[in-house]
């Protein structure tokens, strides 16, 4: 069930009035864990029913080790600990990378010279198999190291790890943020809402107007990378650093947005990454809740910059080739790690002495970004190469030859300009255009939100054979 | 929470209000020239106005129905209306909601199903061009109320949505085809038909198979096997829904397969064994049975090797006889 699916407007409004029912009183906040618990694994079986076993047996697991840690002292607590995060790796090893293991020892076994037929892997990747079991890692390092408390209500913990909101696509929430709020009885807040229904609208807009529309160019022109050149090429690569961008972003403020109609809040995951101004910078404000998770579970506990320069190096380059392969199990995701490590490392010192030339530094940031995106986007490291080779500014007549008409091209571009606008408009005074928005008058606030489903109803890239998962998904 | 509750409505009923508007206009309808199925239930409505049993023999079916058989000749063969009630691509699933539409305002004294609808197929699940023949079937049947009744069966709940707006449905027409959206602006309203008689007919195939093709036939064999069109789930459902219907409604029923070139279609007789059970002992005329090779030459095909081969005037022309003879001999 896509957020952008017709299916998910039925059922997160139901979901919705079940929620808020004014109903057993008494017992009001397990009623609401009962419903987001049940509504939960409805929207995960939605793919496939068995997805739902293997997230209980994520949230099982992790729920009774975390009590084992906390009722063990020393070394048997760390005995719980490593059994719950070798089980938790091992499930994600199976299902994202035994393949690309297998793959990966073949094409070994073939280069010293073996020619037998590999055994066939068809091991279905379950949605967001990574996000909830990041969550549910953190949760048990959290727990072994004594930050929070272990959950002792199971149905808590377990409306915690699946959530529907952020279950298949993040952003992916600390223990000790998201799971008190399950344990607080939730009263309505008008404001919540309206900033809700915001976020979700916001979303769909970027979403169904942009990152689905520069999909159709992106896709095409990777389909045809091995004649595409100059111009067209180029701007496939620009697209795709503003696909991906729109296309996560959207997840994550639909599932902030949907998360709020419920009383909860969900953490900020992008901060406006493309006006960074250093790739440090930058890692901060881009998939925020990953790149604090490898910030607090990997590179702090490595040492992080407290062990001299080499080992600081060291550690940004481990974090970034393992972010790398949670991205995809693919040695050109692992590429795209390290060349991202690259450039923290090699360019941010540099950029840093130099004052001023913020714009500059910008462009240089989301240039470099969008080229490392090349990798991260190519099916192998040869097309990768042609695509890398085909850019240019030539051949610009060729640019409407990849799925998208004129019009909808100088749409496309005309809105990423508007993106732009916005983002600079919203890094200075994003607060202020919030409050003042929902200090409007009610009637007019209605006013807006019609003329905003209209524009997505009528400008939208949506329809029957379109391809508009959410690119997150596949990790 | 009611005053959340109630601006949500209002934003929803509003928007909703406006694309229904825009689908009333009809400012995002696709191309009406060729629309064939809109004309379909345009006659059989006013035929039904008319008078109520108007229309004595009802054909059902998709294209292979439309190409492959001349009302008027069976009309005039048998001394009764016959109309053929079909649509592009139709499955039986669709065949019965149209069905059911049509027993509103007429009722035949025989209904003929053509076998070509009766496939391997998962109604729900439908993609492609078969999910686009399907939304133009449904959106030229005019009872809301029972396209209502049909839509969970017909669609998923993310199609549904796309069945029922033309605007959801063709809003891309905005870039794609913006000519065409200011044509709607300046002609809404349903399209008008001028002819004063139609019984659904619709040949599009004046000349037969020609040497390539047949050429093909030689060097690789049919395109299609009979073993393989199996028959599904919903489509063995969907036709025992129909003779329930009709015994209801003291409708006789028969089927007949039109027929492809002899050398289209290999295993003829698997094709009959898989559509026999579903079929039991209803009366059959199976005109692709090779004991009708020698009448269907290759002037009665359509000049394709593609799997879906029509007739031509000449192959429905045959084809309506036969049908003509096997009812006065059978029903009548």
């Amino acid at each position: 069930m896509l957020f952008n699916s017709f299916s998910y407007a039925l059922f997160l409004p139901l979901v919705f009035l079940l929620y808020w029912l004014p109903v057993f009183k008494s017992r009001r906040r397990d009623y609401q864990n009962v419903v987001l618990l049940l509504s939960s694994y409805v929207f995960y079986s939605a793919w496939d029913w068995r997805f739902a076993l293997l997230i209980a047996f994520t949230s099982l697991s992790s729920y009774w080790t975390a009590l084992r840690i906390d009722a063990g002292e020393g070394a048997a607590s760390k005995r719980w600990a490593a059994l719950n995060i070798a089980v938790n790796i091992a499930i994600l090893a199976y299902f994202k990378y035994a393949g690309f293991f297998v793959d990966s020892f073949v094409a070994l076994l073939r280069l010293l010279g073996w020619n037998g037929t590999p055994i066939a892997l068809n091991i279905i990747l379950p949605v967001g198999i990574s996000f909830y079991t990041f969550q549910a890692l953190g949760y048990t390092v959290d727990v072994y190291r004594r930050r929070i408390q272990p959950s002792r209500m199971a149905l808590r913990f377990f409306a915690f790890v699946s959530f529907f909101p952020q279950l298949v696509a993040g952003p992916i929430e600390r223990a000790e943020r998201l799971l008190p709020q399950f344990d607080e009885k939730r009263k309505f807040n008008y404001a919540q809402a309206v900033e809700g229904i915001c976020l979700i609208l916001w979303g769909l807009a970027l979403k169904l107007l942009l990152a689905d529309r520069v999909a159709v160019y992106v896709d095409a022109a990777w389909k045809g990378v091995d004649g595409i050149s100059g111009a067209p090429a180029l701007l496939a690569v620009l697209f795709f650093a503003f696909q991906l961008y729109a296309d996560f972003y959207a997840y994550s403020e639909i599932a902030r947005g949907s998360a709020k109609l419920f009383g909860m809040e969900l953490m900020v995951n992008f901060r406006r990454p493309y006006l960074s101004t250093s790739f440090k910078e930058f890692w901060k404000r881009w998939h925020i809740s990953l790149s604090s998770w490898f910030a607090d579970y990997v590179y702090i506990p490595l040492g992080g910059n407290r062990k001299g320069a080499a080992r600081r190096f060291l550690n940004v380059f481990i974090v970034f080739l393992l972010s790398g392969l949670w991205h995809g199990a693919s040695w050109t995701f692992v590429a795209w790690g390290f060349l991202c490590a690259l450039f923290m490392v090699a360019l941010d010192g540099p950029m840093g002495r130099i004052g001023g030339l913020k714009p500059l530094k910008t462009a240089v940031v989301f240039g470099l970004w969008a080229l490392s995106l090349i990798l991260f986007r190519a099916p192998d490291f040869s097309s990768a190469v042609k695509m890398f080779s085909a850019l240019g500014f030539g051949g610009s007549s060729a640019l409407t030859a990849f799925g998208l008409g004129r019009s909808e091209l100088i749409f496309a571009c005309l809105l990423i300009v508007l993106l732009a606008l916005q983002e600079v408009l919203w890094e200075r005074r994003g607060a202020q255009i919030a409050s003042k928005f929902l200090r409007l008058p009610p009637a007019v606030r209605v006013l807006i939100g019609i003329a905003a489903v209209l524009l997505l109803v009528l400008l939208g890239h949506y329809g029957i054979g379109n391809d508009s998962r959410f690119i997150y998904f596949q990790f | 929470m009611k005053k959340f509750i109630i601006e949500i409505f209002a934003i929803v009923l509003t928007a909703g209000a406006l694309v229904a508007l825009l689908d009333a206009r009809r400012v995002f309808a696709q191309e009406e020239g060729n629309n064939h199925t809109g004309k379909r239930w345009y006659y059989l409505y006013k035929y039904g106005k008319q008078k109520k049993n108007a229309i004595d023999v009802l054909v059902l079916g998709n294209s292979h129905a439309y190409t492959g058989l001349l009302p008027e000749v069976l009309s005039e063969q048998l001394g009764r209306r016959t109309f053929i009630l079909a649509s592009q691509g139709n499955r039986i699933t669709d065949s019965y909601y149209m069905l059911e539409e049509a027993l509103t305002v007429c009722h035949p004294k025989l209904l003929v199903i053509e076998t070509y609808t009766i496939r391997d197929y998962q109604q729900r699940k439908m993609r492609g061009v078969d999910l686009s023949c399907q939304f133009q079937s449904f959106e030229n049947r005019r009872n809301v109320w029972l396209k209502l009744k049909s839509t969970p069966v017909l669609f998923s709940a993310d199609n549904a949505p796309y069945a029922w707006s033309q605007t959801l449905r063709n809003h891309s027409y905005l870039f794609d085809n913006p000519a065409l959206v200011a044509y709607n602006l300046e002609h809404p309203g349903a399209p008008v038909y001028k002819d004063t008689d139609y019984l659904g007919r619709f040949v599009r195939f004046t000349s037969g198979l020609e040497e390539p093709v047949l050429e093909r036939y030689r060097k690789e064999g049919p395109p299609e096997d009979g073993a393989r069109m199996t028959v599904g789930a919903d489509a063995a459902r969907s036709t025992a829904k129909i003779l329930r219907l009709c015994r209801k409604k003291g409708i006789r029923v028969m089927f007949l397969t039109i027929p492809m070139y002899h050398e289209h279609i290999a295993h003829p007789e698997a094709l009959h064994a898989n559509l026999a059970p579903v079929i039991g002992n209803m009366p059959w005329l199976d005109l692709q049975d090779p004991a009708y090779n020698g009448i269907f030459g290759p002037e009665c095909f359509e000049n394709t090797y593609k799997e879906n081969q029509h007739q031509t005037s000449t192959g429905a022309y045959k084809t309506s006889l036969l049908l003509a003879r096997f009812i006065e001999t059978n029903h009548f």
